[in-house]
């Protein structure tokens, strides 16, 4: 329990990191909509996509500071009380919990892998950007899929 | 998988979060493990089979696995 106790203090520390360096794309987003601060955005798109990007940006940074922020209170008071300590522990190394995602990772990523070659044959019809597009992300998902297969093949 | 679990903390008078607190699980996964949805790790398993006091084959029935 003490490893997992100094796990904990470890990820607070990344957390409080991460919260850090999200909340100013956060605030930057809105205070630069608001006409107040330079924020960076990509040249090509106009007008509107800048305000979109800007937008995009600063929800995403939002939602992840939201995220970590909520880690963090059961991060202190997990540390603060060996009660709850004990309940993240098990909570995080109940090994059904951890099959279970490990199942709908597999399925999920096969699902997405049968869709997308159907996505990609229909888009073919319309788009050869976004045929492309999406070929590489099923390509690119298989590489993926593949080098991990080979990495835990030799690992276990 | 069938398992004596049940019939073991029901003699005993342990709930399902009491055990699942005893071995370092979920009541979830004690749960999933009595009727036969999630068949336990080896770990779990002696964790279980050492808090009853008994072997592992005592807790689980493993005569499926033989027939095959």
């Amino acid at each position: 329990m003490e490893t997992y106790r100094e796990k904990l203090k470890i990820q607070r520390v990344v957390v409080i990191l991460c919260i850090c360096l999200l909340l100013p794309f956060a605030f930057g987003g809105i205070l630069s909509e608001a006409g107040l601060i330079p924020f960076p955005v990509p040249a090509a798109g106009g007008e509107h996509w800048q305000s979109m990007w800007r937008g995009f940006i600063s929800g995403a940074a939002c939602g992840l500071s939201c995220l970590l922020i909520v880690g963090l209170v059961r991060i202190r008071a997990a540390l603060s009380n060996d009660k709850k300590l004990r309940q993240l522990y098990v909570k995080d190394h109940d090994e059904r919990t951890a099959q279970i995602w490990t199942s709908a990772r597999a399925a999920g990523t096969q699902v997405f892998l049968l869709l997308g070659l159907a996505a990609t044959i229909i888009a073919g019809y319309f788009s050869v950007s976004i045929c492309l597009t999406i070929l590489c992300c099923v390509l690119f998902l298989s590489l993926s899929c593949l080098v991990c297969k080979l990495y835990y093949s030799r690992k276990f | 998988m069938k398992t004596n679990i049940r019939k073991l903390r029901k003699e005993r008078k342990l709930s399902q979060e009491e055990l699942a607190e005893a071995v370092g699980t979920t009541r979830q996964t004690i749960t999933s493990i009595e009727v036969g949805k999630y068949t336990a790790s080896l770990p779990l398993a002696y964790k279980i089979a050492r808090y009853f006091g008994l072997t592992i084959e005592e807790v689980f029935d493993f005569s499926d696995l033989e027939e095959s």
